[in-house]
């Protein structure tokens, strides 16, 4: 694509032998001027040509063309002041017209949900910029809803030059498995039975009991009086459990920080079309993590369909920070919070006392913890043979 | 008449580019690389490039290459590229 400065100020084609394009690159790189070739042409900014003129001199053979792009057009038509008029009006009118998407916006709570559709509509080929003529927006509901994982119904509605995309995310159950063969059920952990059910099997303990992990709570192996044999052992059983759970903050961390970072890159993306503006990854260093940054450009709020893509070279250092006795503080509550509340996802807390303490080197917070949950595990047998 | 070699002054070493680096991004054509501390380009077709480097010759193989040059010693290289190498 030509650069969106090249076509407003004006440019230049020059064209050269196809055996000649490797040192025309080669002059150019030595000379520091960026220029992109297409087969054995280039284009360079009309005020660039005569030092263009000079890098190449006698040694290339080259055509030049006459200057080209709405620079060319002006230069041309200078004394034609309608034309010029009409010709802003008319860039005027198609910058405002809705004949493309100017914005898709995703009605949905989740930015994952959102993310994910954008991405697949734009594997589809539906994206800002598309013309609204050529989308035809059943197909693209029709398409996305049986290549998705993530969405059960959409819907696309337009709304001017906006697309509207409502979705219903999907709903994943787990399929209760079918249990083959023979089982015990023990337990998970050390605990005092709270409440027995059996489906399958012989109870082997009762409330009340102590348990230890491991020990037989249902068993697959069914006595004689009742009618003997094996099944797969099946139940609910609760137990009441005690737990402690530790959190150590250090007093001292090691913090990331940007050291330094550069721009390396700039790319201009109008609609489907993107333009290479500048790169410089000349004094990046070897060790470096390149970022990308993407500008939306808005007027009014409402966005356009222009968007700047930069991209940073950032090097990190690390140092180390001593941590006040409030960020200690904070920090160990929010990692108890966390911890407890993987551990007690699918348990009911019974009580709870935390005490915490300030050490040398570290803040020490422990929760006692009492709690009851399914505590059975499926043990597999093989049946002896008779 | 003995030539005094020692007034004799050696060549200016060329300004070798630093920090060679290699990036790849997708594009509407296939692949764009763009390759910073390029020294000169040896050859170039639409199915071979090759690049002299601080670390040697990169070999780009493909077709439908197009070269563009940056400043700052930065060489990009689209089209459907499908082998990258030192040679």
């Amino acid at each position: 694509m030509i650069r969106p400065d090249m076509l407003l100020f004006g440019y230049v084609k020059y064209t050269v032998k196809d055996e000649d394009v490797k040192t025309v690159a080669e002059l150019f790189l030595k000379q520091n001027i960026s220029v992109r070739f297409h087969k054995n042409s280039f284009f360079v900014r009309d005020s660039k040509s005569k030092e263009t003129d000079k890098i190449l001199g006698e040694k290339i053979e080259y055509e030049k063309s006459e200057i080209l792009g709405f620079g060319g057009f002006l230069y041309k038509n200078k004394k034609r002041y309608g034309a010029i008029s009409a010709l802003i009006l008319t860039f005027v009118l198609f910058i405002f017209s809705s004949t493309r998407v100017w914005d898709i916006r995703v009605v949905t709570s989740s930015p994952e949900i959102e993310k994910a559709v954008i991405s697949e509509l734009e594997n589809a080929g539906f994206s800002i910029g598309s013309s609204w003529r050529k989308s035809d927006l059943g197909k693209l509901e029709v398409m996305l809803l049986s290549s998705s994982d993530t969405v059960s119904w959409i819907n696309i509605n337009r709304r001017g030059s906006v697309a509207y995309i409502s979705v219903i995310e999907k709903e994943h159950h787990d399929e209760p498995e079918d249990k083959m063969g023979y089982s015990n059920l023990v337990a998970a952990s050390d605990a005092v039975i709270e409440e027995i059910t059996v489906i399958h099997g012989e109870a082997a303990v009762k409330v009340g009991d102590s348990v230890k992990k491991g020990d037989l709570l249902i068993s697959g192996v069914i006595s004689g009086e009742a009618g003997g044999g094996f099944c797969y052992a099946e139940g609910i059983v609760r137990g009441r459990i005690s737990d402690t759970v530790t959190v150590e903050i250090p007093s001292q961390r090691i913090e990331k920080y940007e050291k330094k970072s550069s721009l390396c890159d700039v790319q201009l993306n109008i609609f489907n079309f993107s333009a290479k503006i500048y790169k410089y990854y000349r004094n990046l260093p070897s060790e470096c993590v390149i970022i990308e940054k993407r500008d939306d450009i808005s007027i009014f709020g409402k966005r356009l369909p222009f968007s700047v893509l930069k991209k940073y070279g950032a090097t990190y250092g690390e140092r180390v920070v001593n941590l006040t006795a409030d960020e200690m503080t904070g920090l160990a509550s929010l990692e108890m919070q966390n911890t407890l509340q993987k551990k007690l996802k699918d348990a009911t807390l019974l009580k709870i006392r935390t005490e915490a303490e300030f050490l040398t080197d570290r803040y020490v917070m422990r929760s006692n913890i009492v709690y009851t949950e399914n505590i059975g595990a499926d043990l597999p047998f093989d049946a002896p043979n008779r | 008449m003995q030539k005094n070699i020692k007034n004799v002054k050696p060549e200016a070493k060329e300004k070798l580019p630093a920090n060679f680096h290699i990036e790849i991004d997708r594009s509407k054509d296939g692949l764009s690389l763009s390759v910073a501390g390029v020294y000169s380009i040896v050859d170039f077709s639409e199915e071979n490039v090759i690049l002299r480097v601080k670390k040697g010759r990169v070999l780009v193989s493909g077709t439908g290459l197009s070269i563009a040059v940056y400043e700052n010693k930065t060489v990009e290289i689209s089209g459907r590229i499908t082998e990258v190498k030192f040679v």
